[in-house]
């Protein structure tokens, strides 16, 4: 009985780091490695990983020169931008009228809003593709009957403007219900009774939304709004699927997609390793200054 | 229970964990074992060889040939990712020809399909196949793939919607001629003689092939900029440009699926660029056209010029991995080169193989009646002489998104200034600046 204590003592000692040993393990092959050896590799020209030829900053080099990917970081930037826009303060919306007691069937509704997350973004391109056809697409044969025009000839997807605003618009139908889901929860932590008190001191609906909720939520927006801005900036599955590939001019072509291409596609893996990690570290400066500024307008309220 | 120390939640999982990888451990997946692994993304190939296998295999007791339907873009990730592993790479492969190019890339040496140039001169079989057809898979003067195909194009037009505006295929003989008629019988947003793309470069780059042009030569240097690319645009623009007099063509956002069905039953289409393989497509996607539809030779440039291009392409590589690259070519030939099969595999899918010997088989002389009786086989061999070749590079989807590029600058300038002074200086430089592009991501690879 003694020993078997005592082997179970050193266990409790031993077992924490039994633990986490899994993690770091699988974190180690999975991820450190990775970052490691796609480091090394954004300093050779390759070939697949049998042939490759040290080129120093070369990759990165010519990327400042290379109008693609200039393309694909304005694409990108540009679809964050308007992505964030638009979603943010509808999802919020949408989660302060779905978190009032008097509107009927509230769960159906939230169910309705959040529905189409759950089809992934490659069913959606596909759905979207269809949807989106010019003369036979449901969304022109709808908009025409709406304008009572006999037909209409809208390219959506290959008339090279309408791409971003295509991809911004099914990304928010797909993901606005997802967003609201984390605005309702932090919705349920806002203090009634201050409420109640705002309601007694005459506050209005807006000034109650500006005092006391939205202080409240601030750390949940900050949130949303610093996953949203990442998730925006690793859009590939939709534009592949919607666009199949960049799309007309390029105008579909994002970050992820043009490190994919290089990579996986023509083998050229230092470029595409020199791509992502240019691409991290606009992310991380990107959500710095995200964190930074929310941090600062919580403090200021 | 008790004496489990982290309580009754650690040791269920300890529990699950080992119970699940008990049942893991007992039922493993079976390795397919098989003398040869062949892999292709296109479903018509899998069917005709799952029926030729067998044959095959009688003649070769105890080989084994594990067939396998991958997606198309899926194929060429697997490969190339089995390429860099040196794991699970098949002995046989075919791939589309605009991302055979893509395989060649990096020292020769390290090429994973096998160099079939010595194989194929010492049996005498470059003499019996096309010869413009192992342009693509050639490489540094080495040819790596056996050509599938030929895909010689023709246009696929709407019999009676042709009959009603009284346009005669057989005068049709020039491109002058066609864009008259196209002219002539185009409704805007309804109606229009050939499905033609504003944005994409499927069509013009088959009119670019029709004038022996391209996008890169046989040395693998970008032409796409010359004065054939040039003129080519200059000539393709006006012709799909909204604001042109000249529109005749308009497309959709896909030349697949339910779409362009659509486009074809209802006449928004009146005739499609159809290679020997879209037929078939056409055959299965649209069957209401059936007896409705007919074949014309492309429009020549000049009276008397080539009456067709070529659209689409499939090579069949042996990879340098594969433990039996004798049987491998065996194979490779049998299902490649064996007249009567290859006969049977056209009455299936439609497409002209490579192998002019095989074409006086009865089977290419079967009229459609899809096609309103036509001997579509005999047309499409009868053009498949004059297919003009395309070259190999690792670059050529780079080079078919800059001139996509190009097209739509071109098209957004002449929607703004027509054929002004400035029309010409523009094509040219927007053509080489694209091209350059190109060249500077060439220049890079120090392979």
């Amino acid at each position: 009985m003694k020993e078997s204590s005592a082997f179970f003592k050193k266990q409790q000692k031993l077992a924490p780091y039994l633990f986490v040993i899994p993690f770091v393990l699988t974190f180690c092959i999975f991820s450190a490695y990775p970052y490691i050896k796609s480091l090394t590799y954004s300093l050779y020209a390759t070939s697949g990983p049998k042939d490759s030829k040290f080129v120093g900053l070369a990759n990165y080099q010519f990327l400042w020169s290379d109008p693609d990917f200039w393309t694909a970081v304005k694409n990108t930037a540009l679809f964050a931008f308007l992505s964030v826009a638009i979603q943010l303060p509808l999802s919020l919306g949408l989660a302060l009228l779905l978190s009032q007691k008097w509107i009927k069937g509230v769960q159906l509704w939230r169910l309705a809003v959040f529905m189409p997350n759950l089809m992934g973004q490659v069913a959606v391109g596909v759905l979207f593709g269809v949807l989106l056809q010019p003369k036979f697409g449901l969304v022109n044969i709808g908009l025409a009957q709406l304008l009572g025009v006999s037909w209409l000839d809208q390219k959506w997807l290959s008339e090279p403007q309408n791409v971003l605003p295509a991809l911004v618009l099914v990304t928010a139908w797909m993901s606005i219900g997802y967003n609201m889901i984390y605005f309702l929860a932090a919705l349920q932590n806002v203090d009634q009774e201050l409420i109640e008190a705002a309601m007694v001191d005459g506050a209005n609906a807006t000034q109650r939304f500006r005092a006391v909720t939205l202080p409240t939520i601030a750390p949940v927006v900050a949130f949303v709004l610093v996953t949203m801005t990442v998730g925006s900036f690793q859009l590939y599955e939709l534009p592949r699927t919607l666009l199949n590939g960049g799309g007309p001019d390029n105008r579909g072509l994002t970050i992820i997609m043009y490190l994919f291409n290089n990579g996986l596609l023509s083998g050229d893996l230092g470029y595409a390793s020199a791509v992502g990690w240019t691409l991290a570290v606009m992310l991380a400066m990107i959500s710095g200054v995200q964190i930074w500024l929310s941090g600062t307008a919580k403090k200021e309220a | 229970m008790r004496a489990f120390p982290y309580g009754p939640a650690p040791l269920a999982i300890l529990c699950l964990a080992v119970v699940s990888g008990l049942f893991l451990a007992k039922d493993q997946a079976k390795k397919k074992i098989a003398t040869l692994t062949y892999w292709t993304f296109a479903r018509p190939h899998y069917e005709a060889y799952q029926k030729a296998l067998p044959k095959f295999l009688e003649t070769h007791p105890g080989v084994s040939v594990d067939l396998q339907l991958v997606d198309g873009a899926g194929l060429n990730q697997r490969l190339r990712a089995a390429f860099q592993a040196d794991l699970d790479v098949p002995d046989m492969v075919e791939i589309e020809i605009s991302a055979a190019g893509s395989f060649f890339r990096g020292p020769k040496e390290h090429i994973g399909f096998m160099d079939i140039t010595n194989r194929l001169k010492s049996e005498g079989l470059d003499k019996k196949i096309v010869a413009s057809r192992f342009a693509p898979y050639t490489n540094r003067g080495s040819i790596f793939g056996l050509p599938h195909d030929v895909h010689p194009v023709m246009l696929a037009y709407n019999r009676i919607k042709f009959q009603e505006l009284g346009l005669d295929p057989e005068k049709l003989d020039t491109w002058d001629k066609f864009i008259e008629a196209g002219i002539r019988v185009k409704q805007a947003g309804k109606q229009y003689l050939l499905e033609m793309s504003d944005t994409g470069v499927s069509q013009l780059e088959l009119c670019l092939f029709q004038r022996d042009g391209g996008y890169f030569d046989p040395e693998g240097k970008v032409i796409f900029d010359n004065e054939i690319g040039i003129e080519t645009m200059k000539w393709y623009v006006p012709l799909v440009a909204k604001s042109s007099k000249r529109q005749m063509g308009n497309a959709l956002s896909s030349s697949f699926g339910q779409v362009m069905t659509q486009a074809l039953e209802t006449g928004y289409f009146l005739s499609v660029v159809t290679p020997d393989w879209r037929s078939k497509s056409h055959e299965k996607d649209v069957g209401k056209m059936s007896g409705k539809m007919g074949l014309m030779p492309l429009p020549a440039i000049t009276p008397g010029g080539r009456r067709t291009s070529t659209w689409g392409g499939t090579m069949l590589g042996i990879t340098k991995a594969s433990k039996s690259p004798d049987l491998a070519w065996e194979f490779a030939k049998f299902l490649y080169l064996n007249e009567k099969d290859l006969a049977e595999r056209y009455a299936d899918t439609n497409i002209l193989p490579p192998v002019p010997s095989a074409w006086n088989q009865p089977a290419f002389d079967k009229e459609y009646p899809y096609y309103g009786g036509q001997k579509i086989g005999r047309a499409y061999a009868a053009l498949a002489p004059q297919v003009p070749p395309q070259y190999a590079s690792a670059f050529v989807e780079l080079g078919k998104g800059k001139m996509g590029q190009a097209l739509i600058r071109c098209v957004e300038y002449y929607n703004k200034n027509g054929e002004d002074a400035g029309w010409d200086a523009f094509v040219r430089t927007t053509l080489k600046s694209r091209a350059d592009e190109v060249r500077k991501q060439m220049a890079r690879n120090p392979f």
